[in-house]
């Protein structure tokens, strides 16, 4: 077993490396039972760190 | 030809052999009781050697109710805190932050990790607590 296989990464790392490349999500799901439509689910999911690409949503505040 | 029964010819099979359960146990083939079955290229099923497994849970008693809820909450809290905190480390190296701001931000993480060690104090919870071991996800926060 090499070093790097026996390396433990821990979650908060991985959560941190995710958001640094940054993850949307889309997805359209609507749930229908006998031809009944009864949930829909618009899934439109950005999330990332604040960098040039993603600029924060907020005016930078004084 | 040898006399292995490994090497024999399907017209040379000897006779069914019946398997007991003891020689499954024991690792041994009624038909080469020399062989063990690490010798066969396939080796037939062994017993399970049961694995202890240590397990672990919340643990929530009467007496310890408020420590214990504490201690969820604030394994919540250092999970932000440290992601926080490694965001925060990405966003100096971006270096599109003025000092006073990299300043401020650096005071504030310092602060809330004191405020942190203060609470778990209270509470006698040392920072190894706050951990949660997520079996193959591996730790939760990584450990020192």
């Amino acid at each position: 077993m090499t070093v790097v296989e026996r390396r433990e990464i821990a979650l908060v790392d991985l959560l941190d490396r995710l958001l640094a490349g940054g993850v949307v999500i889309t997805g359209d799901i609507t749930l229908r039972i006998a031809d009944v439509d009864l949930v829909r689910i618009d899934l439109n999911a950005l999330i990332s760190s604040v960098n040039q690409n993603v600029p924060s949503p907020f005016e930078e505040s004084p | 030809m040898t006399d292995d029964p490994r090497h024999r010819t399907p017209e040379a099979a000897p006779d069914p052999v019946t398997v007991t359960d003891a020689d499954l146990f024991e690792g041994r083939s009624p038909l080469d009781p020399e062989a063990s079955f690490d010798a066969r290229p396939a080796p037939a099923a062994r017993p399970a050697e049961p694995r202890p497994k240590p397990r672990r849970r919340l643990d929530l008693e009467p007496d310890t109710v408020e420590r214990d809820l504490v201690k969820l909450v604030l394994t919540v809290v250092e999970l932000l805190r440290q992601l926080m905190e490694r965001q925060a480390v990405r966003r100096f190296d971006e270096g599109d932050l003025t000092e006073e701001q990299e300043e401020r931000v650096g005071l504030t993480l310092m602060l809330l990790e004191d405020r942190m060690a203060e609470l778990r104090n209270r509470y006698g919870l040392r920072p190894e607590d706050l951990n949660l071991d997520l079996g193959p996800l591996g730790p939760l926060l990584p450990r020192d």
